[in-house]
């Protein structure tokens, strides 16, 4: 019911958000606007127009999350809530009105969960981890990574501590990858310039939605780039819901092998994403041999997991190596007993 | 039988060692690559072992290297630089390996402390030491540290050009250890190549 409620406000609001934020920003727009709380705590309430406009939450204007003001006594003389803390917390139901499966999996996780500890220890909220008036695709940039480190300030020397290469998996595994056990994971290849350090808008051919790319494809794109692009991947989580379902450390995966194994699940769900002029990212579905075919080498020249991502090709030259490394001495070995010289009494010469 | 010192101390350290060094890196290798099918230890650890063992290797190596520029064994790895003699000596020991040795004809090749491989070995080492075992290296430690080496790997072409070329030449280290520990059986008497790598001396037959 009350979904129901929250979704027709959303509705609402989305009919005319345009110009209902514009009436909003004429004032939360100047710089300076505060609300002092009762306990004596100041929040801002400036709210950056560019930012929001470029945000996700655009369309559906300021009135889909603050429905519970009456612009006919706004600013209202109460003060519902005693400090920014309590009322940022009591938006979390805003959030939750639109986000509900994301809602659900962050009520069960270690961060939902730490909510409502009798310590008195305060879980991390919604708008502790997105900035809600700036709110972007968590796809976009490593920021959710930053976000994350903001409070795990330790993690990279705890994952340098037992975790090879601990720098480049923190780099292109998203947290959530391994520190949501149950999510289902999934490789994202992105264009980045040929020093592979920052992603590029352009440069290669036509992306087309559709069928899912395959390797030829992808190959065929990658040499229309001639080496100005290069395809890093990333390791991520597949659904946003799953995304925060964070579980606690001693839970969070720790086994190499759940993805330095050949058919991983993580390799079995390929995209390729491009973020478009609008700040968005858009993905493309892409078979999940353009991870592992002999083309590979070449196309996704960026992205490599050890065991993962192998290339059959050389599995089989091994294979060949290891038996022609064995079989040549072994026959060269009897073709010499069977044709050693014999002396005149039977004996072997040498 | 005469004796020659024919494999100096430091040479015969650094290959037990480098033949311990790289059975342990195929087999964490074959651990770490095919983790699905291979599984003597856990992933994580071959990992360690494998970068424990390649660093260790790398310092072998530099043993190996020292000891051949700073002394005049360095002839054992001079290229021959007469091509008709090379090419001659060397389909002669083709023959051998291929014909000869089926009817016990003696090795065309006398090896002495300052020529001891034949023609066929001499090129196979020369590319062996003086190329591809320092690429092994190379992209191994680029491979240890992909964040520390990142400029390295880009230049090279990426994460998945450095994994292959370690990949393929690990496929011919691979077949490399076969072939070379039979090739070393073939003397005189079988284990003659293995004691002297040993002892550091070999026999060889007077007359020749």
């Amino acid at each position: 019911m009350r979904l129901a409620a929250l979704l027709g406000l959303c509705l609402l609001a989305a009919a005319t958000p345009a110009a209902a934020s514009d009436e909003c920003l004429a004032c939360h727009g100047q710089q300076g606007l505060t609300k002092t709380f009762a306990g004596g705590e100041t929040l801002s309430l400036h709210v950056d127009g560019a930012a929001f406009a470029r945000s996700v939450h655009a369309p559906v204007g300021c009135a889909a999350c603050h429905a519970q003001i009456d612009l006919k006594t706004h600013p209202a003389k109460t003060r519902e809530f005693t400090t920014p803390r309590a009322y940022a917390i009591a938006a979390v139901e805003a959030c939750r009105g639109c986000h509900e499966p994301i809602y659900d999996a962050w009520l069960g996780s270690m961060h939902g969960k730490a909510r409502d500890k009798a310590s008195g220890l305060q879980g991390p909220i919604c708008a502790d981890c997105h900035q809600p008036h700036a709110v972007t695709r968590a796809s976009v940039g490593t920021r959710l990574k930053d976000t994350c480190l903001t409070c795990h300030a330790s993690a990279p020397e705890a994952h340098a501590a037992w975790l090879p290469n601990s720098k480049r998996h923190l780099a292109v595994v998203a947290c959530a990858a391994c520190h949501a056990p149950e999510a289902k994971r999934k490789v994202d290849l992105r264009f980045y310039d040929a020093s592979g350090k920052s992603e590029v808008a352009g440069g290669y051919g036509e992306l087309q939605p559709g069928q899912p790319l395959d390797e030829k494809s992808l190959w065929a794109l990658m040499q229309g780039a001639s080496g100005k692009v290069r395809l890093v991947g990333r390791i991520e989580v597949a659904s946003a819901d799953q995304a925060h379902a964070m579980a606690d450390s001693g839970q969070a995966l720790k086994e190499c092998t759940t993805c330095h194994r050949k058919g991983a699940e993580a390799f079995q769900n390929v995209t390729v994403s491009v973020v478009g002029p609008d700040g968005k990212r858009v993905h493309y579905e892409a078979q999940k041999e353009v991870l592992s075919a002999p083309t590979s080498v070449d196309s996704v020249r960026g992205f490599y997991a050890i065991g993962g991502t192998r290339v059959g090709a050389l599995d089989v030259l091994l294979l060949l190596v290891l038996v022609g490394g064995m079989a040549a001495p072994f026959f060269h070995f009897v073709l010499r007993r069977l044709l050693r010289p014999k002396a005149p009494n039977g004996k072997d010469l040498h | 039988m005469a004796k020659i010192y024919i494999n100096p101390l430091p040479v015969r350290i650094w290959h037990w060692v480098n033949a311990l060094g790289f059975v342990v890196l195929i087999l964490t290798g074959l651990n770490i690559r095919y983790a699905d099918v291979v599984a003597l230890v856990s992933f994580a650890t071959a990992v360690r072992v494998h970068n424990a063992v390649g660093f260790i290797l790398i310092a072998n190596y530099l043993v190996w290297l020292g000891f051949y520029l700073f002394t005049d064994k360095i002839t054992v790895y001079h290229p021959e630089l007469d091509a008709r003699k090379y090419f001659r000596d060397s389909l002669r020991q083709m023959l051998y390996y291929g014909y000869g040795i089926f009817r016990g004809e003696p090795n065309p090749h006398h090896a002495t402390a300052y020529r001891k491989f034949n023609a066929l070995q001499s090129l196979t080492y020369q590319i062996v030491m003086i190329l591809l075992v320092p690429i092994q290296f190379y992209t191994g430690v680029l491979l240890w540290d992909l964040e520390r080496f990142r400029g390295s790997i880009e230049l090279f072409g990426g994460v998945r050009v450095v994994a292959t070329v370690h990949v393929l030449l690990f496929i011919f280290f691979t077949g490399f250890i076969f072939v070379h520990a039979y090739l070393a059986s073939l003397s005189t008497k079988p284990f003659a190549h293995f004691k002297a790598m040993i002892t550091g001396y070999e026999e060889v037959d007077e007359k020749t």
